[in-house]
This record gives C-alpha cells, sequence and structure tokens, in this order.
C-alpha cells in the first residue's frame, strides 16, 4: 500500500493504485470525498499536472491497530520548494477502503514554480469543489455530566502514553495551554502546515492562538487515535469546529497530527491540516 | 436476528467478485433463479444488471407486475411505472454507478425476503432531470432502497434518496429545486398516501415506549433510540446510544462525529418540527461481523413545519411527513456508524404543492 502511494507521485503509476481502490473506497483530499479509482484519479491527476513528477525528499510511516499513517515530504519537479503530504490509510493488506490524505496547501500557495517564465510568483492549487457540508452549531461548552473523547478512551494505549495524550488533548479541547511547558522536551519540534522545517514548539502554541483569534465557540473532536508502539509514534485525526468570526459562519477544519513520544513527553509533532480547502469548502 | 455465518457481505468485496460469487448457498430463496446463493446476492447483482449494465429491461424479471414503490417524492404502482422511472434517472444520469455498500435483510413468513440496500451513487447530470436542467456536474449520493423480495421478484419497494446532498453538488440550491419540483402535479394516489401516512404517525402516543417489532436486545435499543432522540426528544441522553467517536450521515450534508456534533444535528433538525412523532416501520438486523452489527430501521416522521430559514416562512405550520431510513452500525451496545437518508427537495416540494393547494382553496372561498 506505502509504495502503491509513493510511486503514485514519484512514478506517475496510476494503475497499481487504482488496482487497490474498491468502488466503495473513500479517498479525502481537499475537504473532497472522491469515491473510488473514479473520482480518485482525477485528484491525482491534478496533483501530477500541475506540479510534475516528484523526487521522495523523505518518508515516515507507522502502523496503528486498524490505520496506518504514511509522511511524505516531497520535491515536485515543477516546484521550488518540497510540499508535505499526510495519509491515514484504512485497509485490508489487498483493498483500500478509506484514505484520509491532507495536503499542505498553504506550502503550496507559498512555493515557487522552476520554470519563471510562467511568470507566476506563487502557486495556486487547483482544488476540487469541497464536500458541501452543513456543520451544525452546538453546545461547545465542557460540561461535567456530558462525554467527550479522550486519546485513553477511544484507543487502547500503555498507561504512560495514555496520560501523555490525554494531557496533549487538553491543549486542543480544553486550552491547557501550560502543556506546552510539560508535556514537550526542551529540543522539542514541530512542522506545521506551512512549512516542511522543524521549528521550536513556540510555532504550536503561535498556531493555538491563531485559531482562537479566527474562530470563536471552538470545539474540538477526535476522530481515530492509532498507536504505534515500536515507533512511539500517535496518530491522531481531528477536527476543530468554530465560528469564523469575520464571516460569522460555522466551520470544521480537518486536522491530522502525528505525535513522537520519548519517555512520557512529546519529542516531535507533525501537524496539517488543508488551509485552502477551507478557505474554498466555507467561502471564507 | 439473522444467524447466518457465511451470507455475503460486500463492505471488502471488488466488484468482479459481487458478480461472481463463489460461495455455498446461504439461504433456500424458493422460487428464485439458483444462480443466487442468498438475498444479498440476488439484490447486488440484480441492481448491476439493471442500473449499471442498464439492462432495464429486466425489470420485467425482477419485479412483479403490481409493485408499489412509496418515495416521498412520488409513488409507482406497477412494473411500467418503475421502468419509466429508470429510464428517466438514467437518462439524466447516464454515467451513474450504483455501490452496494450493504444489504441488512430479514427473512419475513411466507417466504418473503425483506432487504435493505445502502447504495452509494457517482452520477453526472447530463440530461434534463426533476432537478430542472442539466447541470454537467457531477455528484455523489446515498440511497436506501427497501424491497420486498417473493420468489425472484420485488413484490414492493420504498426507496429514500438523499437528493439534498446531490442537488448541492450539482451546484443547485434547495429551495429552488423544491419550488420547481412542486410545479410538477403529483398522483391522486401519492397525495393519498402522503395523507394517510401523516394521519398514521400524528396517532401514536409518542411519551409512551413503542412495542418493538422484533424481539432481542438489538431491537429493543433501535426502538429506544428513536423513541427516545426523535419522539422524547431528550438529547442528553446521546451518550447512551452512541460511542464517543460515532460517525453520522444526515441529508444535505449533515456531517458529525462524536456525541457534541451529534447533538447539534438533532436539535437544527427538530427545531424545524418540534412536534415531530416517529413510527418504526420496519426493522432487520444483521451480523456484519463477530463483534458488530449492522441495523436498518424504516420510519415515518410527522409534525408540522417551523421553518428556520425564511424563504420558507410562508410554510409555517404545513403538515411535514417523512419517509426515512437508517443504517446503524453497533459494537458493544453502542452506535459506531449511523446512516440516516430521507430526501429533503422532495418535503420541500411537498410543503409548496400543499401550501399552494391551500392558497388556491382561500383564493375560491374568498371569490
Amino acid at each position: 500500500m506505502i509504495n502503491a502511494i509513493i510511486d503514485l507521485y514519484t512514478k506517475a503509476d496510476i494503475e497499481t493504485l487504482s488496482g487497490k481502490l474498491l468502488r466503495s473506497s473513500r479517498w479525502q483530499q481537499h475537504h473532497f470525498t472522491a469515491m473510488g479509482a473514479l473520482q480518485a484519479q482525477p485528484l491525482w491527476l491534478s496533483f501530477l499536472a500541475q506540479y510534475g513528477v516528484s523526487e521522495l525528499v523523505s518518508q515516515a510511516h507507522s502502523k496503528g491497530a486498524e490505520r496506518e499513517t504514511l509522511q511524505l515530504v516531497l520535491q515536485p519537479k515543477k516546484l521550488k520548494s518540497p510540499v508535505h503530504l499526510t495519509f491515514v490509510i484504512k485497509h485490508n493488506g489487498t483493498f483500500i477502503k478509506t484514505i484520509k490524505c491532507i495536503v499542505d496547501t498553504l506550502s503550496l500557495a507559498n512555493n515557487e514554480y522552476v520554470n519563471t517564465t510562467l511568470n507566476n510568483n506563487s502557486v495556486i492549487p487547483k482544488l476540487p469543489k469541497s464536500d458541501p457540508i452543513i456543520v451544525s452549531d452546538l453546545d461547545n461548552q465542557l460540561h461535567p455530566t456530558t462525554f467527550h473523547a479522550t486519546p485513553s478512551a477511544i484507543c487502547e494505549l500503555p498507561s504512560h502514553i495514555a496520560r501523555t495524550l490525554d494531557n496533549w488533548w487538553q491543549i486542543w479541547q480544553t486550552n491547557n495551554l501550560a502543556h506546552f511547558n510539560s508535556l514537550y522536551t526542551p529540543s522539542a519540534t514541530a512542522i506545521l502546515a506551512g512549512n516542511t522545517e522543524p521549528q521550536p514548539i513556540s510555532a504550536l502554541l503561535d498556531c493555538h492562538l491563531n485559531f482562537t483569534q479566527s474562530l470563536s465557540r471552538r470545539y474540538a473532536q477526535l476522530e481515530t487515535v492509532e498507536y504505534d508502539s515500536a515507533k512511539n509514534q500517535a496518530t491522531v485525526c481531528w477536527t476543530l469546529d468554530g465560528s469564523f468570526n469575520a464571516k460569522n459562519v460555522r466551520v470544521r477544519q480537518q486536522i491530522i497530527t502525528v505525535i513522537t513520544i520519548n519517555d512520557k513527553l512529546i519529542t516531535d509533532e507533525v501537524m496539517q491540516f488543508d488551509t485552502l480547502a477551507l478557505s474554498q469548502q466555507f467561502a471564507l | 436476528m439473522n444467524k447466518h455465518n457465511n451470507m455475503t457481505q460486500p463492505y471488502w468485496l471488488p466488484l468482479a467478485n459481487v458478480l461472481n460469487p463463489q460461495g455455498n448457498k446461504q439461504q433456500l430463496l424458493i422460487g428464485f433463479d439458483d444462480e443466487f446463493v442468498d438475498i444479498v446476492d440476488y439484490i447486488l447483482r440484480i441492481t448491476h444488471r439493471i442500473w449499471e449494465q442498464k439492462n432495464i429491461g429486466l425489470c420485467y424479471r425482477y419485479y412483479a407486475d403490481l409493485c408499489p414503490v412509496f418515495t416521498l417524492g412520488a409513488y409507482g404502482e406497477n412494473i411500467e411505472d418503475v421502468i419509466q422511472g429508470t429510464l428517466k434517472t438514467i437518462a439524466a444520469f447516464p454515467d451513474r454507478s450504483l455501490i452496494g455498500e450493504n444489504v441488512v435483510f430479514s427473512e419475513e413468513a411466507n417466504e418473503h425476503y425483506y432487504s435493505s440496500h445502502l447504495i452509494s451513487s457517482v452520477m453526472t447530470n447530463t440530461g434534463n432531470s426533476e432537478f430542472g436542467p442539466a447541470t454537467h456536474k457531477t455528484g455523489r449520493v446515498t440511497t436506501i432502497a427497501d424491497c420486498v423480495c417473493f420468489e425472484n421478484k420485488i413484490v414492493k419497494e420504498w426507496l429514500v434518496r438523499d437528493n439534498g446532498f446531490l442537488v448541492k453538488q450539482l451546484g443547485l440550491n434547495i429551495i429552488n429545486v423544491a419550488k420547481y419540483m412542486a410545479q410538477i402535479p403529483s398522483n391522486d394516489k401519492h397525495t393519498l398516501w402522503l395523507e394517510e401516512e401523516f394521519n398514521r404517525v400524528r396517532a401514536i402516543d409518542h411519551r409512551v415506549a413503542s412495542t418493538p417489532i422484533l424481539t432481542g436486545e438489538l431491537a429493543a435499543f433501535a426502538h429506544n433510540w428513536l423513541d427516545t432522540l426523535f419522539n422524547q426528544k431528550q438529547f442528553a441522553k446521546v451518550h447512551e446510544f452512541y460511542n464517543l467517536t460515532a460517525t453520522q450521515q444526515w441529508p444535505s450534508g449533515r456531517m458529525a462525529t462524536g456525541l457534541a456534533q451529534i447533538n447539534g444535528v438533532f436539535i437544527q433538525f427538530f427545531a424545524n418540527c418540534p412536534d415531530a412523532k416517529l413510527t418504526v416501520d420496519h426493522l432487520a438486523i444483521t451480523p456484519f461481523n463477530e463483534t458488530t452489527t449492522d441495523v436498518a430501521i424504516r420510519w415515518s416522521l410527522a409534525g408540522h413545519f417551523n421553518p428556520q430559514n425564511n424563504e420558507l416562512k410562508a410554510l409555517k405550520q404545513q403538515p411535514y411527513f417523512i419517509l426515512g431510513a437508517s443504517h446503524l452500525r453497533i459494537k458493544n451496545k453502542k452506535i459506531i456508524e449511523e446512516i440516516t437518508v430521507f430526501d429533503e427537495v422532495a418535503l420541500y416540494a411537498n410543503l409548496f404543492k400543499a401550501h399552494a393547494l391551500i392558497s388556491e382553496a382561500q383564493l375560491e372561498e374568498n371569490a
């Protein structure tokens, strides 16, 4: 599965990956859900047409109980700087049932074409029309009598990892920002959407605070948590609902976070979301 | 609950295997063609043959001459109606796929089988349709087709399709499409059926627990789910029914994960019809795997419209009726996945039609 995805971007091998999709498979990318190869292929072809075949700069892979995670840093031939892609894959060894793929469109938009004759300083990703979802308003208060998902409640985790992940989740669900000081090693780094280079953890705090300024009445919801004990790595798929202040519209950002933990402390964190897809989906 | 262990399960099946089942016969299927190994296989393969291979004439083989088909937007009575409807849809959406995602079934009395078929379609609107002129856009849509099958033929069908989500992907506005559809006259039998169903559902006492139509723990769970949330509107009890990360797909793009979002969907939906009452009209329960069970429910909901959208304010207090279906995947006594389907476009079209009739009657009275 992993090689089939890598070969799609590095060899333009569409046939192999198409053969691993059922007609009922869902490939989610740019907040759009493609069904089967019929709808996924245009997504792949659009990437190849716009940016060219890529060289693989780096890859990271982890495996949970139900899903695998693949992170790719690709250097597309037509672009000057690399781009980060993250995949969370549910498969049975033969067929893929679901793939959640986040392409870092912010780093694409900040990119430049190698061929300057195109006279185009920034790359505007061509996005499919996002799913026209309705984000219902909800009571975002954390009432003591209601129930909210936590990593340890939805995934079997070793106790020391459970505590770290639950505390990490409090950063996003209850704004417990003091955990930025207590949960990370002093040299911990973060890779955030918009930049493929590691940054200090203060960048994560800035990212959190940026969300608080653009979104009010926020609510963070876990979707899936997978843990790879061999790599001490957790992959968390989650969403952040909020009212976009500038337009008074309820929005939902899809986020994938990959966390590496050593000795109960986080050493690396990758947080990916598709900024341009969100803007398109909710006309922001 | 059905206890067959090796029934066809399409979840991981590629189309080639769906079309060429290798397993042994799982059910007697008296009167059915010998090629079918079970009712799931029958439903999956006849659907593919009629709609995807465009062998529409096979309706004569697989539908009874008299075959009532109920949808919220129309009523068909016989096989000719089925064929005409199928042709119209294929002409408007020629590349329509019908991907069988699941078939939940029950074995009924007198060799009848009941199937609830969850279908996803991807389709491009290249011809004029009930929604208006061709848009040349592609959308995906969820359908649940509940069929009574007897001796190789479908003898009765209830069809619900999430047209709200489809028309939004086609770039259309649900309310405008509903107004357009409201101009298409209903046949008298459809109008009569809607009235009778509305009155039937309104007559129940929604404050007391409904009597399960099947025995067993999961049937009781399904009734309790609908009684508590739909009839009694006790949304604080959502946690008693849903897993912490349960996913919920509701019509027109209402997507939720987890208890808070699911609560939001219910509250926003029921604000449109605060006096809603609901009846459970059919229940089927089928194992999905060793730890998980699928429950298919066909239901009817009736109340009075309380529009949340100013464009619909003229329709306030109109009788509001929904034919709906839900597929639940249940693990450890909690829903982990819910797909609920009804046709929100037809719902509004019916409200516009009823409103026009009342307005006409008032004009005549005043004249």
